[in-house]
């Protein structure tokens, strides 16, 4: 990773052009070569410092309207157990293990799309009950204030 | 969205392969024309199904470092507040969530090239609105990211 893969990712955090060859025109306007550009972003990739390259969706406009953050009091040493099941789910998108802090005692994160807020309550059940933990609130998302790519 | 829409979207999560016409690639999986591939794409970005195609970066394999913080905001102050976190760039993700006996309501996530830049931006944010934040850092990590078929 060196300047010139940064600047590119740069130049690309906020979508490459939908054109016949976006790589293409990616590198002439910064100077470069196209075959570079490709190698360094599939370095990347390969790397892992990019995931993929897909599209990032409005997931309220295409109809899966329902996003809960599922927050539960796990034990910790069962931590470990219980993530693993969780992220097992196809539901769930992400599974973080956070720190308590103060009067905040959930210690792990589970994010559930649906197509409505009883689809994620009934997932949400499921997973209750092959954990055997109902310690857990959800914290569904009322109102989308920004999501975009990390800026850096 | 049509049916040819929804395959579109469908490949987009899976990935777009990085040559030198990615949509030509995406084209021959569909069985369609490249041409068709990209008007399609251009009409979901318009209509604003899709925000944008680009590259899903590893924040922390970059080296960068964030958390999940929440803050407890009064409802008639949840625009102006929300306004005020989304002014920081480094601020990814924002978003209302309630809960009964949480008294935490707004939920963003903030990525920074380091630990000390990330304390900085949290500092400026806890100054600038003045109500009770929480910081939740990162333990560990079960599953990120994973995208799901429409």
């Amino acid at each position: 990773m060196d300047r010139t893969d940064l600047e590119i990712l740069k130049r690309i955090q906020n979508g490459i052009p939908i054109v016949k060859k976006p790589f293409s025109e990616i590198a002439e306007s910064m100077g470069l070569g196209e075959g570079e550009v490709l190698d360094r972003l599939n370095k990347l990739l390969d790397e892992g410092k990019i995931r993929r390259f897909g599209a990032s969706i409005a997931h309220l406009k295409v109809g899966i309207d329902a996003n809960a953050m599922c927050v539960w009091d796990v034990p910790d040493d069962r931590v470990e157990e219980v993530g693993l099941i969780c992220a097992n789910f196809s539901e769930v998108t992400h599974c973080y293990e956070r720190s308590r802090v103060d009067d905040w005692h959930y210690n792990l994160f589970t994010m559930v799309h649906g197509k409505s807020r009883e689809e994620c309550e009934e997932i949400i059940k499921q997973i209750s009950n092959e954990i055997g933990i109902d310690n857990f609130i959800i914290l569904f998302s009322e109102r989308e204030y920004k999501k975009t790519g990390i800026r850096f | 969205m049509n049916e040819l829409q929804k395959k579109i979207l469908n490949e987009l999560q899976i990935g777009l392969q990085v040559v030198e016409r990615p949509f030509l690639e995406l084209s021959k999986r569909l069985g369609v024309d490249e041409d068709v591939v990209i008007s399609e794409i251009r009409s979901l970005i318009n209509d604003g199904y899709i925000r944008r195609v680009g590259p899903i970066i590893d924040a922390t394999a970059l080296g960068m470092v964030g958390t999940l913080a929440a803050i407890s905001v009064p409802e008639e102050e949840l625009d102006r507040v929300a306004t005020y976190i989304n002014s920081f760039d480094e601020v990814s993700h924002n978003y209302l969530r309630v809960a009964e006996g949480i008294p935490y309501n707004l939920w963003f996530t903030v990525s920074a090239k380091d630990r000390d830049d990330l304390d900085e931006i949290l500092d400026e944010i806890r100054t600038g609105i003045n109500y009770p934040l929480i910081e939740l850092p990162t333990r560990r990590l079960f599953k990120i990211g994973v995208e799901f078929r429409l």
